[in-house]
């Protein structure tokens, strides 16, 4: 399954993007607000339509699950349980299978059972979110985009959504593509990124490749993790030069090594 | 001693059958910065919301002096600043002026004053290029900027910021805070920060962490981070924390350091 981007461009927000997306792996388009990343989902997906160039995406329809920036824009019911039927009861399923679906997708996202009958809007931002993830899984789609994943989660929710998300990928299968301004959380999961600023791509690689553009992080407006800000100062400082690592420990022992 | 402007005693609140909150208690003192975190769901949102009144409590509760009822309510809400995690539900002008006029339009300011505090605002904002757009050309870090703006624009002796912070940029995020310190120099203005970020708290007088409607550590930061608990708790230390107690263990520092170049100074004498 081919999503292929050929000089895609969208008025003055996404200038001339080119770029493959790998098949069961996850991609993350990474980029500050106003980059045109969310725009770029759109695209992909096949909610906006306008583009100049060339976009392939043989993913189509319901093989397609996108979870929203904003959850609540998505939520019309009552109940939990009628969010995630709702997708359900159009292919016609039972009963009992629709309920072992909702009940599924609930439990990988590791929400009680209960929730089924709490309304989403009286839910905490968080669990929010993880309604309109497991909405999504519900429908067992092979390619998932999901906009800003972690905002509003807190670390142990977070770390727990990195989990399912490499699941997803390995086990099950899935192409994931993760829309994100947060570099530690793009790295605990990624495989591959492209990195906007402006609506233009100003770097793209692996995981490797990201860890060493840290200045184009940097110049696309993103938050550097504190562990790079730290390297950078003491290198500024006192000329000391750190190995470029975005692990604590691995710092640590590098700091051990310069001081004594 | 001086008065809390926020004092909340005995308060219980309950949603269809279960306690969210019961015989909590809570002081906050005038000009004060607050942190309160907690995992999600752990009571954080639902306390902002009784305290905006709109969900109802039992207890006592004292906002700046008037008792929340349905009689203070609008003192209060003169007293109370209060921005939440989605923008967009602030927006209701057309352009990013009319939303920045909206709050001072109820409160009956002149056109006068009105124009100056826009001003004014968006000078400390740096709102000015933006002041004719319409709420959905600005980006998401412009929209939490101009929501804490509105907030701020008619001088609230408290501002709330509830997971409000998370969508600015680098910069836009340095200039917010930036802001809100002056605000707190300047107007006295107390503010409580609900966040998820532990590397936000390191600005405050105190932190508070909840965790299903129960305060269970409440304390300076240099106390709360003495030790690594917090971790423990299930949350991501910030990161000049984490990297004192692991510099500690070698006896490369004696303390936990907050400011970095500090740290390094103390590293690399």
């Amino acid at each position: 399954m081919e999503i292929k981007l050929d000089k895609l461009s969208y008025k003055d927000s996404l200038k001339n993007i080119s770029y493959e997306f790998a098949e069961e792996k996850i991609t993350s388009i990474i980029g500050a607000s106003g980059s045109g990343k969310s725009l770029l989902g759109y695209l992909i997906c096949g909610i906006e339509k306008s583009y100049s160039g060339n976009l392939i995406n043989e993913y189509q329809g319901r093989e397609i699950g996108y979870v929203f920036q904003n959850p609540e824009e998505s939520f019309i019911f009552d109940t939990v349980r009628e969010e995630l039927s709702f997708g359900l009861k159009k292919y016609n399923y039972k009963l009992d299978v629709l309920n072992k679906r909702i009940e599924d997708a609930l439990k990988m996202v590791e929400l009680p059972i209960s929730y089924l009958d709490k309304s989403p809007f009286e839910l905490s931002s968080g669990e929010k979110k993880l309604v309109s993830i497991a909405t999504i899984l519900s429908l067992n789609p092979s390619l998932i985009i999901l906009d800003d994943p972690t905002m509003g989660l807190d670390n142990e929710r977070e770390e727990k959504l990195i989990k399912l998300l490499k699941k997803l990928k390995t086990r099950y299968h899935k192409t994931i593509i993760i829309m994100s301004s947060d570099i530690q959380f793009v790295l605990k999961l990624t495989d591959n990124y492209l990195l906007l600023k402006k609506g233009k791509i100003i770097s793209l690689g692996n995981k490797k490749d990201l860890l060493s553009n840290g200045d184009k992080i940097k110049r696309a407006g993103i938050e550097i993790p504190k562990i790079i800000d730290f390297i950078t100062m003491v290198k500024k400082k006192k000329d000391i030069n750190l190995e470029l690592t975005f692990d604590i420990k691995e710092l640590m022992k590098d700091v051990y090594r310069n001081v004594r | 001693m001086e008065k809390s402007i926020i004092k909340i005693k005995s308060m219980s609140f309950r949603y269809e059958n279960d306690y969210i909150f019961k015989d909590f208690d809570l002081e906050i003192k005038p000009n004060s910065f607050v942190c309160i975190i907690g995992k999600n769901a752990s009571g954080k949102s639902t306390l902002v919301k009784i305290l905006e009144g709109l969900y109802p409590a039992s207890g006592y509760i004292n906002i700046d002096g008037y008792l929340l009822n349905n009689f203070y309510l609008k003192k209060i809400r003169r007293s109370l600043g209060v921005c939440f995690d989605n923008p967009e539900l602030h927006f209701i002008g057309e352009t990013v002026k009319d939303d920045l006029a909206f709050s001072l339009e109820n409160l009956e300011y002149s056109k006068e004053e009105i124009e100056s505090s826009i001003q004014n605002i968006s000078k400390k904002f740096k709102l000015d290029n933006i002041l004719e757009k319409s709420p959905s050309e600005i980006t998401e870090s412009e929209k939490e900027k101009v929501a804490i703006a509105s907030s701020l624009i008619y001088n609230p002796k408290i501002i709330i910021l509830d997971e409000a912070i998370h969508k600015l940029t680098p910069s836009d995020k340095k200039l917010v805070f930036k802001v809100l310190l002056d605000y707190k120099k300047n107007e006295k203005l107390t503010i409580i920060l609900i966040t998820h970020d532990l590397e936000d708290t390191l600005m405050s007088d105190r932190i508070i962490v909840l965790d299903k409607g129960k305060i269970i550590l409440d304390d300076t930061k240099e106390k709360i981070y003495k030790d690594e608990k917090l971790e423990k708790l299930g949350f991501t230390l910030p990161f000049m924390v984490k990297l004192s107690h692991n510099l500690m263990l070698y006896d490369l520092l004696d303390r936990v350091y907050f400011d970095e170049e500090e740290a390094i100074d103390k590293l690399w004498k």
